[in-house]
């Protein structure tokens, strides 16, 4: 049966194109033995969604119909591959908003279709655990990746591809989320964690003791509080400085982000930790989970900023190792915006 | 219209439980409050009663968060991002009525939403942790069940 | 050449392939939003049983609204990517022509009116033009109140069809006495009857070029003093 083509052998040079659209993100890309990025193309709609304080899915979803085939495109022009060299196509299927992720679905499953090649359906959770791969495949295992972003704040432990186990996460608000109602609130636009990253810079990250919610219990998070407590200051001290109060709001929320990861690199003898999700770009956080690294002689990776965002290189990336586990997936697959990351152990 | 005072979190907590006690399958259930009201924090202690074991976390990035206790499906949304109402539409919120569905800052398109309970979470001037609640039924459907949720919640 | 016809501007998926004989496969699917799920399978039987090979498609013809969203997104998604990957043009048509065309050798006027929810319609008036109908008004998305001012306005003999049509029937004939069509659906064998014609004489664009007809007027903006004054 056409675009079920589980005959595929899949190794070192098997060539995926991989689709991303969960967000507001158009992504492709080519990826070959599921570690060599051939091409990563992202066209991001942020100006788009800027003047609304946040992703809009009806207007992110118009987005990727427009923007998607000519990524593609260019995904397969820049890595200088033919059609014909595609080996199976993948898309991210969840979790995400609903109206993005069908696009992207609907898009890979025609190319896999007319090319007669495996389609695979990525869970967007677990492919952030291959960013770091992707950028060190020598990375020893098992590693702990704290993935933090606009819907996700999790711990994740890693022992290979395909193994990992949710240590911990958001009990609440994601980490993400937290600094784009922070700014918002603050009056600093979208997105709210590049606006409050730069604002820390000129502030005190003393001057106000914000709370570190469950900051010695366990490994899950809560950030709701947090910004309640904001919220609470400022109405009482309205002539607080607006820099003082992204700065401490800040350092709390990488405090406790740093604090969990190396309790729970401890807890399963990791040898290294990894960051991951759009909150990675976060310069004191960044800074401040290689500090911890170094200090406790543990590897501490922090891909490049292309890699923790939302992007394709990942996607085609878990494919790989998904076709190669579990065959393609059947073309009467849909989107999941709710899905979950399947333990594997 | 009840209104009530909640003193602490777990007051927030209990007092979606108990009304949680009384939601039905198709139920719509709209939670309104500005930002750090405690609109999550209702959905929590709702959801628990139910019977959820994994977190409700806040919706507001995927727009709608879906738990299945294996008893009953519980909708999460919020439609905090969206801009028009026309929006709405392709979040089919009419289409989930196979759960009990909540509407974190639903208040803004309830027109839409057809016969719901309305919950306004409000802050307390002097006291960070207290909340004012006020819970009014729209419609028949919550109107049939007003006189026994007033005497749970009196 | 072979057209492929994608049509999922309603609840319905509707696979249509015809040569320039006519139709050679037709599946339709009534299934709620299940359009991603369906869509490609469909395709692929109808190829299959209709002994088609992809090769063979020389263009692929795609309903681009006005009509359900989610639905459209994922044909036209669908239509540009196969055609991306098939090197192939793409013809794409209004569903308001799509609803029309089979009410083609009716000397009536001829009113499409798609369902787009919350009260409101998208709407078109056409004419019997040889073999295809014509378009007399650009396509509109109003209420059910303005289409019954339209009508009254033309006061011509008139049929209306679409599930907008028989959603709002007592409203429309209230308001107007005209003709109501049984047809709900806008389907793909009508959908690949206009394409065939339009590609005979190439009249069809890239895949990049093809632009969804969303049409909706501008949403009430939400009112959101509260979200702003957090």
């Amino acid at each position: 049966m056409r675009g079920l083509n589980t005959d595929v052998r899949v190794n070192e040079s098997t060539v995926v194109l991989a689709i991303e659209t969960s967000c507001d993100e158009t992504a492709a890309a080519v990826v070959m033995g599921g570690t060599e990025v051939l091409s990563n193309v992202v066209s991001s709609q942020i100006d788009l969604h800027a003047a609304f304080g946040g992703v809009v899915p009806e207007i992110a979803s118009r987005a990727h119909v427009e923007l998607l085939n000519p990524i593609v495109a260019r995904a397969l022009a820049e890595a200088n591959v033919d059609p014909s060299r595609v080996d199976a196509v993948a898309a991210t299927y969840g979790p995400g908003l609903v109206g993005p992720l069908l696009v992207g679905v609907s898009a890979a499953k025609a190319l896999a279709f007319a090319w007669d090649v495996p389609f695979i359906g990525v869970n967007h959770l677990e492919a952030h655990l291959y960013a770091g791969l992707l950028d060190d495949p020598t990375l020893p295992m098992p590693v702990v990746v704290l993935l933090v972003s606009g819907g996700h704040t999790m711990l994740i432990e890693m022992r290979g591809p395909g193994e990992y186990r949710l240590i911990g996460q958001t009990i609440d608000d994601a980490a993400g989320e937290a600094f784009d109602k922070v700014a918002r609130f603050l009056g600093l636009g979208y997105p709210g964690g590049p606006a409050i990253d730069r604002l820390s810079r000129e502030g005190d990250a003393n001057a106000i003791d914000f709370p570190r919610a469950m900051l010695h219990d366990g490994f899950d998070f809560s950030f709701s509080g947090l910004k309640t407590s904001v919220m609470n200051h400022v109405r009482k001290n309205p002539s607080v400085a607006t820099a003082d109060v992204a700065a401490s709001f800040q350092a709390a929320v990488v405090d406790v982000l740093v604090a969990k990861s190396r309790r729970a690199a401890d807890h399963v003898g990791a040898q290294a930790m990894v960051l991951g999700g759009g909150v990675a770009a976060n310069s004191l956080l960044r800074e401040r989970f290689a500090a911890a690294g170094a200090a406790d002689g543990r590897r501490a990776l922090l891909p490049s900023r292309e890699m923790c965002t939302d992007n394709a290189a990942m996607i085609g990336a878990a494919a790989w190792y998904r076709l190669r586990s579990d065959g393609a997936m059947p073309l009467d697959t849909g989107a999941f915006p709710n899905l979950r990351l399947t333990v594997v152990s | 219209m009840i209104t009530r005072t909640l003193r602490s979190l777990a007051e927030t907590h209990a007092l979606a439980a108990r009304i949680a006690e009384f939601a039905r399958i198709g139920d719509v259930i709209v939670l309104a409050g500005e930002m750090g009201a405690g609109k999550t924090a209702f959905a929590q202690g709702f959801g628990r009663a139910l019977g959820v074991t994994e977190p409700v976390t806040s919706p507001t990035f995927n727009v709608i968060h879906s738990y299945d206790t294996g008893r009953v499906r519980l909708h999460h949304a919020d439609v905090y991002r969206l801009e028009r109402t026309g929006e709405l539409d392709d979040l089919s919120l009419a289409e989930l009525d196979d759960g009990i569905l909540l509407v974190e800052w639903g208040d803004v398109v309830a027109s839409s939403l057809g016969e719901h309970l309305e919950i306004v979470l409000s802050r307390v001037d002097d006291d960070d942790d207290a909340r004012v609640v006020t819970i009014k039924p729209i419609g028949p459907r919550w109107n049939a069940r007003w006189s026994r949720i007033e005497a749970a919640l009196a | 050449m072979i057209v492929l016809g994608i049509e999922t501007a309603t609840p319905r998926v509707s696979v249509a392939l015809a040569d320039h004989e006519g139709v050679v496969a037709l599946i339709e699917v009534d299934a709620g939003r299940r359009h991603a799920e369906t869509l490609v399978p469909a395709i692929e039987f109808a190829c299959r049983h209709a002994d088609v090979t992809l090769p063979e498609i020389g263009v692929v013809a795609v309903d681009v609204g006005p009509g359900l969203f989610t639905g459209m997104r994922v044909g036209i998604a669908t239509a540009k990517s196969l055609a991306q990957a098939l090197e192939i043009p793409v013809v794409p048509l209004s569903s308001l022509e799509v609803l029309a065309h089979p009410l083609r050798h009716d000397e009536r006027t001829i009113v499409s009116v798609v369902d787009a929810r919350k009260g409101e319609i998208f709407y078109g008036f056409f004419r019997a033009a040889g073999d295809r109908v014509q378009a007399l008004t650009e396509p509109r998305c109003g209420s059910v109140d303005e289409l019954v001012s339209d009508l009254v306005g033309r006061q011509q003999a008139t049929v209306c069809v679409g599930d907008g049509a028989l959603r709002y029937r007592e409203q429309i004939v209230d308001g107007y006495r005209c003709d109501i069509a049984d047809a709900a659906f806008p389907s793909a064998s009508a959908l690949v009857a206009i394409a065939d014609k339009e590609a005979r004489v190439e009249k069809w664009v890239a895949a990049d070029d093809v632009a969804a007809l969303y049409l909706r007027k501008p949403d009430a903006e939400i009112n959101w003093s509260t979200r702003e004054s957090a």
